[in-house]
């Protein structure tokens, strides 16, 4: 049974049952509404990142799904590293900034876990290892600081660079 | 058109061009930031004020950074009022100095082979003399809470050949426990090999097991967070960085001993006794390994040595403490010496003891350095001006000194107490005011002699 689905500037997808679950927010949507065929509006979504998401369920769509308890424990777990991404996904990840974060605001909005996180890894990769004003330079943050307290944090900071 | 469609979308909006870190919504900034260490947030928090306040004010990622780092976690839950960034920055402090000498307390000091202590967290941990597959483990609780035994099983041998060997040093440390091994091959090998296998402390699983070719048995060991320095019989220095909570570690120095030029044409004949090593000690910045006859200071970061100390042949070093700004050694010729490590080695002083120094350890918090001799005297110094503050005479020879800052709690801040471990197995507790005895206690219960040391912490903010 296909799902069709409708991005915010009315693209329409039709993909598999199988993949649209990856979703948490569609695999609830399609128990509630049963089989009535009709295109799910995602109006936070665009068509191009709709595209990518749906990229990504589809290579994903044998994976186990990870059980609730595991799912609501998921951001303490001590197991997290940023550095264990898998080959595929970090090819897939591969995108422009503001690509990026709207894969990240897309997963968050369906509720696909695994995609949020690969997102997440990614964005903490990218700081990684960067001075303040690399960092600043890469998401175009400005800076507010004035030069006093740009001195003082960079003392209060100090400590942090041998740990 | 598609500027209308823009407008149709829904009250999240997308982030635009550039700024989306610090315009994402908090609940999808902490999951991100719970994926960095401590410099990158130090570095991300230095970039605007809105991450500036997020980074410092936000318990969620502390708390996530202190779940990656550390296994034992639920031992050091932060107290009232502190938060987890305070316990996070605490903690790193800790780690720090427990690489430059401070695990001595709770160590029986009788030479490795029978056994070592360590008391990690009001817990002895100790090993027994290990022959063959096992090593166990005595965890004891309080001061009469049970004592459990666990044994921990050997991690399955690829080859059929029996293991077997010995642990010659272990230290406990944020939840995980690290041993040198001396490994029994084969009979007719005449070296035997060593290798580094670190435990979970809880559930005494095996995590890690590092060796390297041509190492020799492991005779002295540290390790933090980040690293794990051990060093072997044949004098052979070995840094290894280590992953997250022990699960896996990378080798990344060797580093060798410069050997003195020997006089005339003897040649040194390099047995195991003179060129083992009994103490290794790093900072950020230095590494240093003590035989017999001489101590060897490193460069970490490049694993080049920088200088055997002493520099007179004559004297053997007996003790020694470095911290990140001093190295203190006690020589044979019973002279303390200090050196600067700020610019370069420098040495900056020699104090006098009347008998051979046995342990020496700075407690740069509480402005003074103490060491103790052979005749159960123990001095304590003033850092910089490197005049004796006090003196404090036990029993038997000193085995082993520590230094607890009072400042944090309960007693007023510059109290400190020492407590001093004799080779005879009898722990004694000294403050500073007077350098009186305050608590004493066999070695076989020092947890019972801590518990009354913090018992009596409040007593003395109130009588001082």
């Amino acid at each position: 049974m296909p799902v069709v689905l409708q991005a915010s500037d009315n693209q329409q997808f039709t993909i598999e049952k199988a993949v649209a679950e990856r979703s948490m927010l569609l695999k609830n949507m399609l128990e509630d509404v049963g089989e009535a065929g009709e295109p799910i509006p995602l109006p936070n979504v665009a068509g191009s990142i709709l595209k990518k998401v749906i990229e990504y369920c589809e290579h994903h769509k044998e994976d186990p799904v990870p059980s609730a308890e595991e799912d609501k424990d998921a951001f303490e777990s001590s197991r997290r590293k940023a550095d264990d991404i898998d080959e595929w996904d970090a090819q897939f990840i591969k995108v422009g900034n503001e690509e990026l974060f709207e894969i990240i605001l897309a997963a968050n909005y369906l509720d696909i876990k695994p995609l949020l996180d690969l997102g997440c890894k990614t964005v903490a990769n990218m700081i990684k290892g960067k001075t303040p004003e690399q960092i600043r330079e890469m998401f175009n943050i400005e800076n507010d600081f004035t030069p006093e307290e740009e001195d003082q944090i960079r003392r209060e900071n100090e400590w942090a660079a041998d740990a | 058109m598609s500027c209308c469609k823009m407008k149709s979308l829904p009250p999240t909006p997308l982030p635009t061009l550039g700024c989306s870190l610090v315009s994402l919504p908090l609940e999808l900034q902490i999951p991100i930031f719970a994926f960095l260490e401590l410099e990158a947030l130090a570095n991300l928090s230095a970039t605007c004020k809105t991450l500036h306040t997020l980074i410092s004010e936000c318990e969620h990622i502390w708390r996530s950074v202190c779940r990656a780092r550390w296994r034992d976690l639920d031992h050091f839950l932060p107290e009232d009022g502190q938060g987890w960034r305070k316990l996070y920055v605490r903690r790193m402090h800790r780690d720090r100095e427990i690489t430059t000498g401070r695990i001595r307390i709770g160590e029986l000091r009788r030479r490795v082979r029978a056994g070592e202590a360590q008391l990690y967290h009001n817990k002895m941990v100790v090993s027994g003399s290990i022959r063959g597959t096992v090593l166990k483990a005595h965890l004891r609780g309080g001061s009469d809470g049970p004592c459990t035994t666990a044994t921990v099983a050997e991690p399955a041998a690829g080859i059929s050949v029996l293991y077997r060997g010995a642990i010659n040093c272990l230290q406990v440390h944020r939840g995980i426990i690290a041993t040198g091994w001396e490994n029994y091959t084969t009979l007719t090998s005449r070296q035997s090999d060593g290798t580094i296998k670190i435990y979970d402390l809880e559930s005494l699983r095996p995590l890690t097991v590092l060796s390297c070719t041509g190492m020799s048995a492991v005779t002295a060991l540290r390790f933090n967070s980040r690293r794990l320095v051990a060093g072997d019989k044949s004098g052979v220095l070995r840094s290894w960085t280590l992953a997250p909570r022990g699960e896996g570690g990378s080798l990344e120095k060797v580093m060798w001993p410069q050997f003195r030029r020997p006089s005339g044409s003897m040649a040194r004949n390099g047995s195991d006794a003179d060129t083992m090593i009994l103490d290794v000690q790093f900072t950020s910045t230095h590494a240093i390994s003590r035989t017999k006859d001489a101590l060897h200071v490193y460069n970490i970061q490049t694993g080049t040595p920088i200088q055997i100390l002493p520099t007179s042949r004559s004297t053997r070093p007996t003790a020694t403490h470095i911290t990140p700004t001093h190295l203190a050694m006690g020589g044979s010729d019973f002279g303390l010496r200090v050196y600067s490590l700020r610019t370069g080695l420098r040495r900056t002083a020699v104090l006098p003891h009347d008998s051979q120094i046995t342990c020496v350890q700075f407690a740069p918090e509480n402005g003074i350095m103490v060491s103790g001799d052979d005749r159960g005297m123990v001095r304590a110094w003033e850092i910089g001006s490197w005049t004796c503050i006090g003196r404090y005479a036990v029993g038997g020879s000193v085995g082993a000194v520590e230094i607890r800052g009072l400042g944090n709690g309960g007693g007023k801040p510059g109290e400190y107490v020492i407590i001093v471990v004799g080779v005879d197995g009898k722990v004694q507790v000294c403050g500073n005011e007077g350098f009186v005895r305050l608590a004493e206690a066999e070695v076989e219960s020092m947890e019972y002699a801590l518990n009354k040391l913090n018992s009596a912490i409040p007593c003395m903010s109130v009588a001082g």
